[in-house]
């Protein structure tokens, strides 16, 4: 597998921290996480819905809004910690060399522009380059995602695409500038399952072509099947467990994502777990999962276990094991 | 009650809606004891023509009845006309008291009757649809297009000038607004479950409209009436400040077009009713926009 | 006049397409001529209230939205709310006492001898523009303020920022051009309104011989040809701009266009 080549990094977080200042109380939608990503490698975030994935991923461009806040931690990019960046410097990222592509294509296109101006406005944000050049450009981008006719295309309007196809227009804009990282936040889920597979062989195809990393958020473990190389599993704001894709579906170590796999179809001994999600304002003290956790004890419910490195390449928070 | 001890809570909350309706709470008490302790807004005594308020003085021309001819007084302010008098010598405390009358009774009463239409019109549009929701609504339409002041001034033109007449006009032209509001949420009322149950367990369109309906659609009601009020009263206001108004009452727009011909001498006439009307019709707004907040769900 | 009803109305209408629109009793000549002589002083009002109270407005709208729950924010939400609630009549009389009586600065009645296209003509409009500019101002703000704000959530406006552009092209370029739709069809149907509402009493405040001094003229002398003509105006202009505002909706909004 690629990533088992040593690669090198190309982004690494350590210790970031993301909340949410609300009326109801500090909201702690990330809380001290850290991982790495390596040059062109597929590494997808996994967790439920308020796991605080999505916020991770927007934390690592700095495009949390209000009432959130990026409060601690580091960004390591190119050399450079992106947190210490100024707003004039974070643009040259943006867009340039790390782009994002968001879970709903429908709202995620501006409505009253067309496609074309959409998909060009990264590059002559980035490169100066004229409009002629950039509708060249536009052109193949839009064949690179397989959008028949782009010379039509191009001057349409995103109500005249369907999902999918919005979604790949979403694509082309990302690849628009030839990025080193494509964050891609669920970017699937909302299209229909055959239309779904072909965005994900899009995906895997475009990672060898432009030798990019991807970090790819989702909930769905087929798609974490289909296309990753390593997986981190996140619960109520951190991340559990992080290892390599066989790894995690082989030798799944801690509780949650032992459970979570339980879930797959042909796999035996479901593991149902009970309760819900807690509320991040107030966390469970100790691991924060030991409210759920079948296999938990004493020292689950006072104190926070430690990232511990298990076996090469596999880490996991949880008193299980250290 | 316990809802309405929760909205209350909730509309405590924005001080400008709270000034706003104190100010009311006082024009509505000045408006119905202060007759009883001013002098008749409709006295004239020109020998006390356009005294300026305590602390103020005016150099006029006055007649002098002894010696038949117009001589050079200074007019000092006095206690006794508060607010001073205007040009006829009329006593500005006391109509603007009797404006405020009139501003209070052309408000609340030209947009309950524009409520009360709008209400029937938008809910029947809407509860029955079909042919019958075409034809208001396009109706609805029609009126919403034509400028409400020229409407005003053709019938005033076309019937005369009286208040009643007045308060009458512009009920009858500004329901076009709740007519709508009412007929989109009822729209989207007529569908939910609990209207529909009642309907399956056999209810009256009456009893239905009564007790679910309107209970339900109540708080935009209110919302939407606290700010009318104020396009009612400038209305009148306009319609009196441009000479069409009831020339029997004392409104503040009266005021002001008598006291506009007077503005290098007597400022008051025109600064007192004008300033009445504009906290007034403040007031009204800021309880409006306090009330609509209030109301709005997950406001928190 | 013994005539059934209906055929004078039918002949009323025929002679109103005809140019016919009868005769002013009150002022000695045809209607028609009376409108040619008068509209043009309108206009001129309600043009440059316009021009002042967009360009002022859509500013202030999206200063007040980038800078919001700032403590210019609130500022400007106050004066919105006294600009909104200022009765222009008493407004108008104020800055004519201000400006004109106490300071001197400008006549207190508009000068009709000012060749219309004049810089003196411009500023003898300073104080009438203010007058039926304040409200509107205050109206625009909020709306672009509040249109501004209900775009900015949008997570087109995500993408934009993610792609790297620049603050001023996302909000001016993507959340504006989106806020201008409903701005847009909102200033065009409040126009009429503006014509016969807020420039008609602009007039009379300050003697300027439009539609609506004239009408209010026809109106104390009973002129009775001259009143149905200016309501006949108010009518068809409310009809032509309700017209101007699905225009101008269709050729902003592409949703539309293609439909």
């Amino acid at each position: 597998m690629d990533s088992e080549n040593e690669l090198g990094t190309v982004l690494s977080v350590t210790g970031l921290c993301t909340y949410f200042f609300t009326k109801k109380g500090i909201v702690k939608a990330v809380d001290n996480v850290s991982f790495d990503v390596r040059k062109g490698e597929i590494m997808c975030i996994v967790g439920e819905s308020g796991s605080g994935k999505t916020v991770t991923a927007l934390s690592l461009l700095r495009l949390v809004e209000h009432p959130g806040r990026i409060v601690e931690g580091k960004i390591m990019f190119d050399g450079k910690n992106l947190l210490d960046l100024t707003l004039r410097e974070m643009r040259d990222i943006r867009g340039k060399k790390i782009a994002m592509i968001f879970q709903d294509p429908h709202s995620s296109l501006d409505p009253v522009f067309t496609i074309g101006e959409q998909i060009a406005e990264a590059m002559t944000a980035h490169k100066g380059i004229t409009k002629g050049e950039a509708k060249a450009r536009v052109y193949e981008l839009l064949k690179l995602v397989d959008i028949p006719e782009p010379e039509r295309r191009f001057h349409e309007y995103p109500h005249q695409f369907s999902g999918g196809m919005k979604q790949r227009v979403m694509i082309a804009m990302a690849l628009s500038c030839k990025p080193l990282i494509l964050i891609a936040d669920e970017p699937t889920s909302s299209l229909d399952v055959t239309i779904q597979a072909l965005i994900l062989d899009m995906f895997i195809e475009l990672r060898k072509k432009f030798n990019m990393a991807i970090i790819y958020i989702t909930h769905d473990l087929w798609v974490i099947r289909y296309i990753s190389d390593r997986v981190a599993v996140m619960y109520l704001g951190i991340i559990v467990e992080s290892a390599d894709k066989k790894e995690i579906f082989e030798n799944p170590l801690h509780p949650y994502t032992q459970a979570l796999l339980s879930s797959l179809p042909g796999k035996k001994g479901r593991i149902l777990l009970k309760g819900e999600v807690p509320s991040p304002v107030n966390p469970p003290e100790g691991c924060r999962f030991h409210s759920r956790c079948p296999k938990r004890f004493d020292r689950c419910e006072k104190i926070e276990p430690e990232m511990k490195e298990v076996v090469s390449g596999h880490f996991v928070m949880c008193h299980l094991y250290s | 009650m316990k809802l309405t001890a929760y909205y209350w809570e909730r509309t405590k909350r924005y001080r400008s809606a709270m000034a706003g309706l104190e100010f009311i709470v006082f024009l509505i008490i000045l408006a119905a004891a202060g007759p009883f302790f001013t002098v008749s807004p409709t006295h004239v005594d020109f020998n006390e023509k356009n005294m300026p308020p305590p602390g103020f003085m005016l150099e006029q021309s006055m007649y002098n009845a002894s010696s038949g001819g117009f001589v050079t007084t200074v007019q000092h302010g006095s206690w006794a006309h508060p607010l001073g008098t205007d040009g006829m010598g009329r006593d500005m405390l006391a109509m603007l008291i009797s404006g405020a009358r009139v501003s209070l009774l052309v408000g609340l009463l030209a947009t309950g009757i524009a409520i009360i239409i709008g209400a029937l019109i938008g809910i029947t549009s809407a509860y029955f649809g079909g042919a019958m929701d075409s034809i208001l609504m396009r109706a609805t339409d029609i009126f919403m297009t034509f400028p409400f002041l020229l409407l005003l001034i053709l019938i005033v033109y076309l019937f005369g000038s009286s208040l009643t007449l007045i308060i009458l006009a512009i009920g009858l032209t500004g329901w076009t607004g709740t007519a709508r509001l009412v007929r989109s949420e009822t729209l989207s009322l007529r569908t939910r479950e609990f209207i529909i149950a009642s309907k399956a367990l056999g209810a009256s369109h009456l009893r239905i409209i009564f007790y679910h309906l309107l209970p339900n659609i109540l708080s935009s009601i209110i919302v939407l009436a606290t700010l009318s009020i104020p396009g009612a009263i400038l209305a009148e206001a306009a319609l009196s400040f441009i000479g069409l108004g009831d020339p029997q009452v004392a409104s503040w727009g009266n005021i002001l077009n008598a006291g506009q011909g007077s503005l290098q001498t007597a400022w008051w006439v025109t600064v007192e009713p004008g300033m009445m009307l504009f906290f007034t019709v403040l007031a009204f707004n800021f309880l409006g926009e306090g009330l609509r907040q209030a109301f709005e769900p997950g406001g928190d | 006049m013994d005539k059934p009803l209906y055929e004078q109305y039918f002949n009323y209408i025929s002679s109103l397409l005809h140019g016919d629109w009868g005769w002013s009793f009150g002022t000695s000549m045809p209607v028609m001529e009376l409108i040619k002589t008068h509209w043009v002083y309108s206009f001129q009002l309600v043009l440059l209230s316009s021009i002042f109270a967009i360009v002022l407005g859509i500013s202030l709208g999206i200063f007040t939205a980038v800078k919001k729950n700032s403590r210019a924010d609130h500022i400007a939400a106050f004066f919105s709310f006294a600009g909104i609630s200022i009765p222009h009549f008493w407004l108008g009389i104020m800055l004519i006492l201000i400006f004109s009586v106490r300071l001197g600065w400008f006549k207190t009645y508009y000068d009709t001898s000012l060749p219309m296209l004049s810089l003196e003509n411009l500023y003898a409009l300073t104080l009438p523009v203010l007058t039926l500019g304040t409200g509107m101002v205050a109206g625009y703000s909020r709306y672009v303020r509040s249109a501004m704000l209900e775009n900015m959530g949008k997570d087109f406006v995500r993408t934009a920022r993610a792609k790297g552009l620049p603050e001023s092209t996302v909000i001016g370029k993507h959340v504006f051009r989106n806020a201008m739709l409903p701005v847009i069809t909102i200033i065009m149907l409040d126009m009429s309104g503006i014509v016969f509402g807020g420039a008609y009493i602009t007039e009379v405040i300050f003697g300027i011989p439009g539609l609506g001094w004239m009408s209010l003229k026809a109106v104390f002398a009973d002129d009775y040809s001259v009143v149905m003509a200016v309501t006949l105006i108010g009518a068809f202009l409310t009809l032509l701009f309700n017209l101007l505002a699905d225009i101008a909706y269709t050729c902003l909004d592409p949703r539309i266009r293609y439909e």
